[in-house]
């Protein structure tokens, strides 16, 4: 393995930190752990650890933000990779109603954080596997 | 590797979400507030690859999640390695 930038080819593994823009915030996760170049300490990140990234900051970010902006909203539905339609569909309500939301045209409801924060959890964590409910006999 | 080449590996790493991220490209999506989406749906929907030497090709004339333009400059070694977006 080479570097990409200085060709170097010593790498330590150690945590780095990544900053990400949720609207008006900024989240800073150290989580990630990845071989850094030990000549120049550059490090590249692969689009599925970049999309836990974005869903974690949102996260942080829906969870400690004193209100939910629209342009936090269009951030989360970007991070779930979905069109305005297709958060419209998994949330009950219309694309125009998310669109309006994400441009701050109308106020969103108390409950479509709420729903979207959902989403981004379940993402991140999916439901268990071969655990069935049943009707208590 | 051809331009059509390029461009098709590019729509290929882009649709499947199959590409790294220099810390550069970090750096830039976070001054520019792109996503992974938007890099994704940038690649894919690229319409000119140009050779910038090496394994290195400039894609552009795709367009992010709000069909603003969006350019990718990537490294195809193995997985694409996406260097900057501009």
């Amino acid at each position: 393995m080479h570097c990409h930038e200085c060709n170097g080819d010593k790498f330590e593994r150690r945590n780095v930190e990544l900053t990400t823009r949720v609207g008006e915030h900024t989240v800073i996760d150290r989580s990630v752990v990845r071989p850094v170049c030990a000549k120049c300490g550059e490090f590249t990140v692969s689009a599925e650890t970049l999309e836990k990234v974005e869903l974690r900051a949102t996260l942080v970010a829906f969870t400690e933000a004193p209100r939910v902006t629209g342009a936090m909203l269009r951030f989360a539905r970007k991070t779930l990779d979905m069109t305005q339609a297709e958060l419209a569909e998994r949330i009950g309500t219309t694309f125009e109603s998310v669109s309006r939301w994400e441009r701050e045209e109308r106020q969103m409801e108390p409950w479509v954080p709420l729903a979207v924060l959902g989403l981004v959890r379940e993402k991140l964590m999916p439901p268990p596997t071969g655990v069935e409910l049943k009707k208590a006999g | 590797m051809t331009s059509a080449e390029a461009l098709r590996e590019a729509a290929r790493a882009g649709r499947y979400r199959q590409f790294e991220l220099s810390s550069h490209a970090l750096q830039r999506m976070k001054q520019r507030n792109v996503t992974r989406r938007d890099i994704g749906l940038a690649l894919s929907s690229a319409t000119s690859a140009a050779h910038e030497g090496g394994n290195k090709w400039r894609i552009d004339g795709g367009t992010d999640d709000d069909g603003e333009p969006l350019g990718v400059v990537i490294v195809f070694t193995g997985r694409g390695l996406v260097v900057t977006v501009f």
